[in-house]
């Protein structure tokens, strides 16, 4: 349990909860209750209804989805989550010294000018300088979907958060379990070790480096993600779906018996079929060789697509929309 | 409830004095009332563009276009397919022409023939030499330099993107823009973004951007790149705001999606439904190829089985007939495993 140092209400926190978010008055505060302004998010655009139809028709053109999924999936869950995540803004500057790889070549081969029989690598001092602003996004809980983690922030207007729009859908506002320093620091090592792999582009062993890494402008944000679930005959299937743009971040679905017997049943046939041709092509049987070059050609794609269309009958299945 | 955060920041701006609604990390700020574009410090910002956009109806004519291009034998595609979303917005996109020069050094590595000789025991036991070709490596240095002068655009908006826009950009252009009116723009309902990535961060991302681009095509050739240095000069920085809209349609209950170029109305790239009689006829066309490729196999073997030398003819034919259907076979069994299509739009 918390108590919001503002409007004085008790709330529930994890152990691990770092920076809070009252669910009262919505203010960001440090588990010590100093208010933290840096605090945005981005507006859902897509309500309950329209994640929800969004997801069904999205999922329907999979395949071998059942016709009728759109009409008989019954919804189980929807859960309006908003994820916490810390962007900062780091400008790295890193002098470095190392050793870069370089040869001289010997011997010229007479038949190819140009071309040399004997390369000798040879180690050589190199200097330089990598300027760059890194934009660094940290993901506020751990146990986070990598799907989720990874979908791109959405080109929708950021604006600072707004309780009360979260609440109108019965958001639930996780609390980040990194605060701002801790944040601040990650995004330090992590444009520490991109520089690391610039350097590492130009020399091979550094031997000396100095790096200036400013950690400026860093800020939370939350991100509103529809959490589905839906019963579909027997089974339950879940799908996560972006509220401010409606994309389906991932989902899981159901394939139709009729589609993985139809998968199963063909594909088998044609392995059948094509390990048969090759069998008579190769003699195995031993009633003498009997179409050599078609059976192998023939029976071997025959083979392939079998064992593809088994695979694809048989499969559980996931998918993500690209963007 | 408790205090609220505060909503959305307020800016003024300078020429007009308006009130404009902007998000909290926006950095360059145009004001919706006269249009003057500036930083979030009051300070004008030079050469600011925009594309004009066309209405929703010529952005959907375009996207019919794309449909009808890409049914294929679909033919009910463009009239059965129902727009569920065509809303227009005016994307903030930075753009500047860089030039960029590198030396780089490195090596590859090349066969180099070899004509050697050995000693061989023919069938009635004499030893005889012969000479034959053998391939030995050889290094090749290479120092070379790569020039160019490039267009680059930039969305300038953080750790954001969306459907079709690394296509999208690449005809975002100042000479397709004009001096920003929003007069221009302002009965077709745009949603605004502004910029949050100012001139100075484009600059430094353009750099780095480039410079890696150098450095990937400096190295693709080579066995190992020892050095790639890389300068780089940035001119006609411009700030453009550009018109895109993405259109989700649905066809027989199923929903796909296009990217819409909003100033030329046409699609850049779109998803295509495949329907249950192209998929039969994609099934038919690869069963078909199974039975070409097996013919193809017969001729190639027969042909290879010629006494006393290979009949060339019989060979080649085989052989191009094993190709036609594998490939076939492939494209055909590819379709009916396949999601959808996905087609650029040309123009």
């Amino acid at each position: 349990m918390a108590r919001c140092n503002f409007c004085d209400a008790d709330f529930e926190a994890g152990t691990g909860d770092l920076l809070l978010v009252c669910p009262y008055c919505g203010t960001a505060q440090t588990i010590d209750g100093v208010k933290f302004t840096d605090h945005y998010m981005i507006r859902v655009h897509y309500d309950q209804g329209e994640a929800q139809t969004t997801l069904l028709d999205w999922v329907s053109k999979q395949l071998g989805v059942p016709d009728d999924l759109s009409a008989t999936a019954r919804f189980l869950k929807s859960e309006q989550i908003w994820y916490p995540f810390w962007i900062s803004r780091v400008d790295a500057d890193t002098k470095y010294q190392g050793l870069g790889r370089d040869a001289t070549f010997h011997s010229e081969w007479p038949q190819r000018r140009g071309a040399y029989k004997h390369i000798k690598y040879f180690w050589k001092p190199e200097s330089g300088e990598f300027k760059r602003r890194h934009e660094i996004n940290i993901a506020g809980i751990k146990d986070i979907d990598e799907d989720v983690r990874h979908h791109p922030i959405p080109t929708r207007a950021k604006e600072y958060f707004s309780h009360a729009h979260a609440e109108e859908f019965d958001g639930k506002v996780l609390h980040s379990n990194i605060g701002e320093d801790q944040a601040k620091g990650l995004a330090k090592q992590i444009a520490t070790d991109r520089q690391t792999q610039l350097v590492l582009k130009e020399v091979d062993k550094i031997e000396q480096r100095t790096d200036n890494i400013d950690v400026g402008e860093t800020f939370l944000i939350h991100v509103p993600v529809w959490e589905l679930e839906y019963r579909y005959g027997k089974r339950k299937y879940k799908a996560s779906v972006s509220a401010p743009t409606g994309y389906v971040i991932e989902s899981k679905y159901p394939r139709s018996m009729s589609f993985r017997a139809g998968g199963i049943g063909v594909g088998l046939i044609m392995l059948l079929i094509g390990a048969g041709l090759i069998m008579l092509a190769l003699d195995v049987l031993g009633f003498g060789a009997m179409l050599q070059g078609g059976g192998l050609i023939s029976g071997g794609l025959l083979a392939i697509i079998g064992l593809v269309l088994m695979y694809k009958g048989a499969s559980r299945k996931e998918a993500k929309e690209n963007i | 409830m408790g205090s609220e955060a505060p909503a959305a920041d307020m800016f003024k701006c300078p020429v007009c004095n308006g009130n404009v609604k902007t998000g909290p990390d926006d950095v360059v700020i145009t004001c919706t009332y006269c249009g003057q574009t500036t930083t979030i410090e009051g300070k004008a910002i030079g050469d600011h563009l925009m594309q004009t956009a066309v209405d929703s109806d010529e952005r959907l004519a375009g996207f019919q276009k794309f449909l009808d291009k890409n049914k294929g034998m679909n033919k009910s595609l463009v009239k059965d397919c129902q727009v569920v979303e065509n809303q227009l917005i005016m994307v903030p996109v930075w753009t500047a022409k860089v030039k960029a020069d590198s030396y780089y050094k490195g090596y590859k590595t090349v066969q180099v023939p070899v004509q050697k000789t050995r000693t061989v025991r023919d069938s009635d036991g004499n030893t005889r030499t012969e000479t034959y070709t053998d391939y030995e490596k050889g290094y090749v240095p290479i120092q070379s330099e790569l020039h160019t002068d490039t267009h680059e655009p930039l969305l300038a908006r953080k750790g954001a993107r969306f459907y079709g826009l690394e296509d999208y950009l690449k005809d975002v252009k100042p000479e397709t823009g004009v001096p920003y009116d929003f007069a221009k723009i302002k009965d077709l309902e745009p949603v605004m973004l502004n910029a949050e990535i100012g001139q100075e961060e484009f600059e430094k991302a353009i750099h780095g951007r480039v410079a890696d681009d150098h450095r990937a095509q400096a190295g693709s050739g080579l066995t190992e790149l020892f050095d790639c240095r890389t300068t780089t000069a940035v001119r006609e920085t411009t700030y453009m705001q550009a018109p895109f809209s993405l259109i989700r349609y649905k066809f027989q209950g199923d929903l796909y999606k296009a990217a819409v170029d909003g100033h030329s109305g046409n699609v850049v790239m779109g998803e295509i439904p495949i329907t249950r009689g192209q998929r039969i006829m994609w099934t038919l066309m690869g069963l078909i190829g199974i039975i070409i490729a097996g013919v193809g196999g017969e001729f190639l073997f027969a042909g290879i089985n010629v006494t006393p030398d290979a009949d060339m003819t019989l060979m080649g034919i085989g052989a191009l007939a094993a190709i036609v259907g594998v490939l076939m076979t492939f494209y055909g069994f590819r379709v009916l495993i396949m999601t959808q299509r996905t087609k650029k739009g040309g123009k």
